[in-house]
Parts: structure tokens; C-alpha cells; sequence
């Protein structure tokens, strides 16, 4: 159980409300349900403004344990003689001063009852009044998500502290042993890799490739259009069949597949728009953890690459062009599957393809390609855009828009950080060849529907969370806020929560440690 | 527009019987507030005020304001005492289950305007 | 509809959150009672009211409410534009009475249905 206090003082228009909007706030973090919090916040209001109209001052105490929020206001005042008139609609005893300020309609007594799930009101005339409501609420759910695909090299660490600020979930930790990533934050997106300089985040592919590989492989489009300006994507195709091969598939039809039936799932009347693309898996691992109330913007399928894991049964290699890829492929449960990194199929096909090297093909399709631009598609790329993207759709911008692509990488899959072309040509290359590739498929609509993860919550149980937000709160308060890194946290408040949640302990920050030494 | 082809238009509920909804000239205007002191101001004379106040003292003002009617919007319903006055006064109530944007809408798409600044 | 078509429509003055016109406005919600407001206030709606003061921007920052419209020409004090600033509300001023300010309101979310 957790309990807050707030004061309030009659009169005081001005800071009146501050007592709501904190309890807004509490509530939020421990993960209550949207419609609970509307209905406790309104009925604190209404409380906190009764007294700043009628009261002398009075205390507000707020209680939250399992599932319910209790609220107690104690006034001293001048009491309430007849409570069950109070309680009417519209009776107010309130100065013509006071309806001029939009109070005193009648209406706050009765709002408070009728936004609670209990309620209680005693009277002394001359002395107080005290009024107390409870509000049940749901937990919003959320499944606990352990899995990701970055390795992690402690030694390769300098201590930059790069990571901590690229990361947008604040999942990273720089420890002295090196860097550690919060799995239940992650969402794969790499971007604490890019921002690596020495290594010691990387993304965990396997490397192995037999001398002869058998069997078939599932290639992305952006590895097709990794080997330069003489080799070309059937050139590619032709030297991994002539490695041993017997089948190459390229995600390209999977790709078209899911963008026509997110387009045709938009034109639908019960689609919640705009649309969201599940085509990047980073992207719904962020909604997931960052955007719960997105999810039903998530177009129902697999994203491509999933969906040619199973369509494929499962079975073969399949080169992966990010960590969120091994994560999804590792989830799908297809234990015949292997990965193979793609530095190592280059290895494989380099002796091949520069064997055949001839020159430079002219483009030989001059039809618009189908993954160009879109007037009803906005392709959107990088977790900072995307993050604002999903930020805006979250509080109701963006109405206008029909279906939205967004990719955790710049351009999408072709910037890759286990690719090594530029992404702005590789891209240029595979929109003058991608018409070439017109084999069919079908979007594979999602097995299971995504769950929201726990993400920021603090604690699977509510109670416990509410308890550990006052300590986060009270933590924070008494650190320096400067956000220097220097503990391993990407800012103060982040590094509370840590100490608080057992994962730091309060000596990682030296500003904190240093005036109590000074003390004794 | 009478008082009475507007209460049929609009589908009001009409809180005061005995007055006569055909007599007097065209509704002139329209006003929409729920602070006294603002209806008291710039209530335009003749015409009909769109409020969810039912405090007592909107009778003392319209009739101060000279307006023809007042609309109680929202499903708010005043108290025998304020319809007995608003009856010796002369002032016709109405009540509408509908919001205040909405009655307004419907008022201004019969043509009745407010004060444009 | 968009804040910027609606304060357009109805010819409003922009005081605070230019950022953030781009949110849809799917209603309206006019009154001058806190508690009124209350109720009828959502994520989606824009507040038509009278008052002027801290207490409607706390039911805006409570109810999570994007966009406010003052009526009556009102000049705006800076404290009350520096507060909406930092909240992230958009603040407009309707040069019209609330009464015409919603008949126009209503028109325009109509034409647009």
C-alpha cells in the first residue's frame, strides 16, 4: 500500500488541482486502466475544488493498494447542515462569485458519487466536513518478455556512454564489466550498436556456414543488392544456388504480399487508423513495449520475413538482417531453421561473383517499381522519427494518414547494420530491379494477437508498483538531476528506479554518496 | 422565427404552458453562457439564451435582458419555484436533452447568430 | 477535423500551441461549468467556454484535452499563454460571442460529415 498527502488550502484557485493532477500521474505509472484513471481524477478534482470554495484548508490523503484507490478529504470548514440536499443536482451554496469562476453549478458532490465506486460524506456544522471515495481498478496487462539478439562484449568497452543516450526505451546500462541491456525494454532495434564505437554491442548471428550448404534459403531483398554495380540480384541468386543451395527465396513477394493486404486491411471500416505496417519487428517490439494502446493499429499479419519462415515450414537457412529478425525467427519456434550471418554468405559468394563479374547491367526496367512511394503509404525510417510518429498516432494526430510503414533503420532494411553497402544505393539499386522479381505470395495473418509487454511498469503486481513508485519518487528528489551517466543509467530518475527496483545500489552515484561522507 | 416553430424545429420541451409561444415578434438572436454576469452583458434583448445554469437568478437576469426564452441545455431541469417565476415574468423555458454545442448548432442552422467580434 | 481548419473556419486567433494544430478534433464540448467540462471533456474534443484562469487549464491538463477556444475576443494574460505553452495546448481566441462561435463550430464539423 502506498499513501500520498496532499495539502490544500481554501481560496487558493491558483495551485487548486495540483492534488488530481498528481494522483493522474501515480496512477498512470503503476499501470492503471485508462477509464479508471478518468473516473478517480475527476472525483479528486471535484473533492480538492469543494474545499478551495468552501473550505479553510483540509488534507487529502490518497491510498492506493491491489486494485483500488482510496481518497479521503478532511476539511475544516464550515460543514455541510443538510447533507441530502448537498447531494442534489444542482443545489449549490456557493457566491455568485465563485459560479462567475465556473464553480458552484451544484454538480460536485453528486460527480464525486457518480464517478466512485464508494462513497461516504459526514458533516459538523462549524467544524468540517470529510469526504472519502474509493476506485476500483483493472491493471492494464502485460506479458514480461525476456528475448533479445545482441551480444555483448564487456571487455570491448570503453565507457563512452554512446549506448545510454541512443537507446529509446532507456534499456541500456554501462556498468564497470561493460554494457548491459534491460531484455524487458529492448526492442532490438540496434540502435545502441550503431552507436558502439569500440564493438561491445553487437548483433548476435550466428557466422557458420557449411562448405556445402543444402537446402533452401530465405534472403531479404537488402542482401540482394549488396555486391556491388556489376553484380546483379539473379547474379546473387545464381552463386548461392551454385553453393549448394537447391532453393532461394526472396522476401521480395513477401513483402508486396503484406503491403497490399495492410492497404486493402485500412480500407476496411473497423481498421483503427492510420494503419501501422507490422512490416519492421523492431517497430512492434516498441509497440508492444512503449505503445501499448497502439496494438490495434497493427495490421494483423507477420512481417515479411516471418511469414517466409512459414510459409516455408520452417525448414533451411534463413539470412537475418537484425537482431529483431533472430529474436522473431528464435519466437517462432522453427527448430530446423538456422541463421547464418550475412558477412558470412558474402564470404561464401564472393569468390563466385567476382568470377562472373562483367559490366555494369544498364537498369532494364523502366515501370515504376511497386515499393516506390506511395500517395496512401507513408514509409517512415529511424526509431527517433518513428518514436514521434507513434508518439503523434498515440494522442489522436495524424487522422489523415491512411498506412504508415515505419522501420527502426534508416531506409529500412537497407540500412542494416550487419550490411555493408551504402543503404541510399542499395536502395536505388533494388527499386530499378525489384519489378523483376514478381513471384507471388500472401500476407500471413498473425498466429497469435500481439500482447501488450510490461514495458515501464514496475511491478507485475499492483500493489508492490505502488509502493515502489513512492520510493522511486522520494529517491529522486534527493539525487542531482544533472544526468551525467556516471552511475550507468541514462539520466537520475532512471537511475532511482534501478536502486529501487534492486537492479543499482545508491552508491553508483557519487554526487549522492559525497555530502554524507562530508557529514560525518 | 417564433418561439413555437423553433421548439417544434428543434424538438424542445416546453416548461412553461401557459405562456402564448405565437405571440411577440421573431426570436432575434441568440446567446449562449453560463456566467450570469456575461448574459447580463450582452444577452441581446428578444432573443434566447442556451445555458445549463438553473440557479434562480437566470429568471432575475433574463428578465433583466428582456429575452424571450431560455433553454435549458444537457437534460438540466429547474425547480417548480424557477418556472413559476419565468411564467409571471413572461419569459418561455425550454429544455433540450441534447448539449449545448449541439442545441446551439441547431439554433444558428435556423438562422439565429450571436455577437460577431 | 483539424484544430488548424476549425480555428480557420471560424476565424480564431492562434495565442499557443502552433506545434501541435495538426491534431483532429472529432467534437465539442461548450459550457462554463468545471464540472460540466469535466464530464464532456476527452482526448479528442475542443473546449468552447467563457471562463478564462488556471482552473480550466487544469480540467484541459486533466481530461487530457488538446485544444482550448476562448470566445469574445478576450485578450489572453501571458501567464495563462506561458502555462498552455508548457502543457502543450493549443489556445485560441474567437473574435465572436460563444453562441455564434459554436453555430460556426457545428456548421463546419458538419460540412465536413
Amino acid at each position: 500500500m502506498s499513501r500520498a498527502c496532499y495539502k490544500i488550502k481554501g481560496g487558493d484557485f491558483e495551485r487548486g488541482g495540483t492534488a488530481a493532477s498528481g494522483l493522474k500521474e501515480a496512477l498512470k505509472r503503476i499501470g492503471a486502466e485508462p477509464a479508471a484513471i478518468r473516473r478517480a481524477v475527476i472525483a479528486a478534482y471535484e473533492a480538492e475544488m469543494n474545499v478551495v470554495i468552501h473550505a479553510h484548508s483540509a488534507l487529502m490523503c490518497v491510498r492506493m493498494h491491489n486494485h483500488q484507490v482510496d481518497v479521503e478529504v478532511d476539511d475544516r470548514g464550515p460543514g455541510i447542515p443538510d447533507i441530502e440536499l448537498a447531494m442534489r443536482d444542482g443545489y449549490s451554496t456557493a457566491p455568485p462569485a465563485i459560479r462567475e469562476l465556473g464553480f458552484g453549478a451544484g454538480m460536485g458532490l453528486p460527480n464525486i458519487r457518480k464517478n466512485s465506486d464508494a462513497f461516504s460524506i459526514e458533516s459538523t456544522v462549524g467544524h468540517g466536513t470529510r469526504v472519502r471515495f474509493s476506485v476500483t481498478m483493472r491493471q492494464r496487462e502485460g506479458v514480461r518478455w525476456e528475448r533479445n539478439s545482441l551480444r555483448i562484449v564487456g571487455e570491448a568497452c570503453t565507457h563512452c556512454l554512446r549506448c545510454l543516450q541512443a537507446c529509446p526505451t532507456r534499456a541500456v546500462r554501462v556498468h564497470r564489466d561493460g554494457p548491459q541491456v534491460l531484455s524487458h525494454l529492448c526492442t532490438d532495434c540496434t540502435n545502441c550498436a550503431r552507436a558502439c564505437p569500440s564493438g561491445a554491442i553487437t548483433v548476435d548471428v550466428p557466422d557458420a556456414l557449411p562448405a556445402r550448404p543444402t537446402g533452401t534459403i530465405i534472403v531479404p531483398v537488402a542482401f540482394m543488392v549488396q555486391f556491388g554495380d556489376s553484380a546483379t540480384p539473379e547474379d546473387v541468386v545464381d552463386a548461392l544456388r551454385e553453393i549448394g543451395f537447391g532453393q532461394v527465396v526472396v522476401a521480395s513477394a513477401a513483402r508486396r504480399a503484406l503491403r497490399e493486404a495492410c492497404l486493402e486491411w485500412a480500407s476496411r471500416e473497423a481498421a483503427a487508423r492510420p494503419v501501422i505496417s507490422p512490416t519492421c519487428p523492431a517497430v512492434v517490439n516498441l509497440i508492444q513495449v512503449r505503445f501499448p494502446s497502439l496494438i490495434p493499429h497493427v495490421a494483423p499479419f507477420l512481417p515479411p520475413l516471418e511469414a517466409v519462415v512459414h510459409s516455408t515450414r520452417g525448414e533451411g537457412w534463413f539470412i537475418p538482417l537484425c537482431p529483431a529478425h533472430c529474436t522473431a525467427v528464435a519466437g517462432a519456434a522453427a527448430p530446423s531453421l538456422r541463421l547464418t550471418s550475412p558477412a558470412a554468405v558474402r564470404r561464401a559468394l564472393s569468390p563466385i561473383l567476382a568470377r562472373t563479374a562483367g559490366p555494369a547491367p544498364a537498369p532494364r526496367w523502366a515501370a515504376p517499381p511497386h515499393e516506390a512511394p506511395s500517395p496512401d503509404v507513408l514509409q517512415i525510417a529511424g526509431m527517433h522519427h518513428v518514436m514521434r510518429l507513434l508518439d503523434g498516432i498515440e494522442t489522436g494526430l495524424y487522422g489523415d494518414l491512411t498506412l504508415v510503414e515505419p522501420y527502426a533503420c534508416e531506409l529500412g532494411c537497407f540500412g542494416s547494420p550487419l550490411l555493408w553497402e551504402d543503404p541510399f544505393v542499395a536502395r536505388h539499386r533494388w527499386l530499378h530491379v525489384a519489378d523483376s522479381f514478381r513471384a507471388r505470395a500472401a500476407a500471413v495473418p498473425r498466429p497469435r494477437a500481439l500482447e501488450p509487454r510490461e514495458g515501464v511498469r514496475l511491478d507485475p503486481d499492483m500493489d508492490r508498483a505502488i509502493a515502489k513508485l513512492a520510493q522511486i519518487e522520494e529517491l529522486a528528489r534527493s539525487l542531482p538531476g544533472r544526468n551525467c551517466g556516471a552511475c550507468g543509467a541514462p539520466d537520475c530518475t532512471t537511475f532511482a528506479e534501478d536502486v529501487v527496483l534492486g537492479r543499482a545500489t545508491i552508491n553508483g552515484c557519487h554526487n549522492y554518496v559525497a555530502p554524507r561522507e562530508d557529514a560525518e | 422565427m417564433k418561439l413555437r416553430e423553433m421548439a417544434e424545429k428543434l424538438c424542445l420541451n416546453c416548461l412553461t404552458p401557459d405562456l402564448d409561444l405565437e405571440a411577440g415578434p421573431d426570436v432575434a438572436g441568440g446567446h449562449s453562457s453560463d456566467l450570469l454576469s456575461d448574459v447580463l452583458a450582452n444577452a441581446p434583448a428578444g432573443g434566447v439564451l442556451v445555458t445549463i445554469q438553473v440557479h434562480m437568478n437566470v429568471i432575475a437576469v433574463a428578465s433583466h435582458c428582456e429575452l424571450a426564452a431560455v433553454i435549458f441545455a444537457a437534460g438540466r431541469l429547474p425547480d417548480e419555484a424557477l418556472r413559476r417565476k419565468a411564467t409571471e415574468e413572461g419569459i418561455a423555458l425550454f429544455s433540450a436533452s441534447r448539449s449545448t454545442f449541439d442545441v446551439v448548432g441547431a439554433l444558428y442552422a435556423e438562422g439565429l447568430r450571436g455577437h460577431v467580434g | 477535423m483539424r484544430i488548424q481548419d476549425l480555428s480557420e473556419r471560424i476565424g480564431a486567433r492562434i495565442v499557443s500551441g502552433e506545434a501541435t494544430l495538426e491534431v483532429s478534433i472529432d467534437g465539442v464540448c461548450a459550457g462554463d461549468r468545471i464540472s460540466d467540462l469535466l464530464a464532456q471533456a476527452s482526448s479528442s474534443c475542443l473546449l468552447v467556454t467563457n471562463l478564462v484562469g488556471p482552473s480550466l487549464l487544469r480540467v484541459a491538463e486533466l481530461m487530457d484535452v488538446p485544444a482550448i477556444c476562448l470566445v469574445g475576443g478576450m485578450e489572453v494574460e501571458p501567464v495563462m499563454k506561458k502555462t498552455a505553452e508548457q502543457q502543450g495546448l493549443v489556445l485560441l481566441v474567437s473574435p465572436c460571442d460563444m453562441f455564434e462561435t459554436c453555430g460556426r463550430l457545428y456548421r463546419a464539423l458538419k460540412d465536413e460529415a
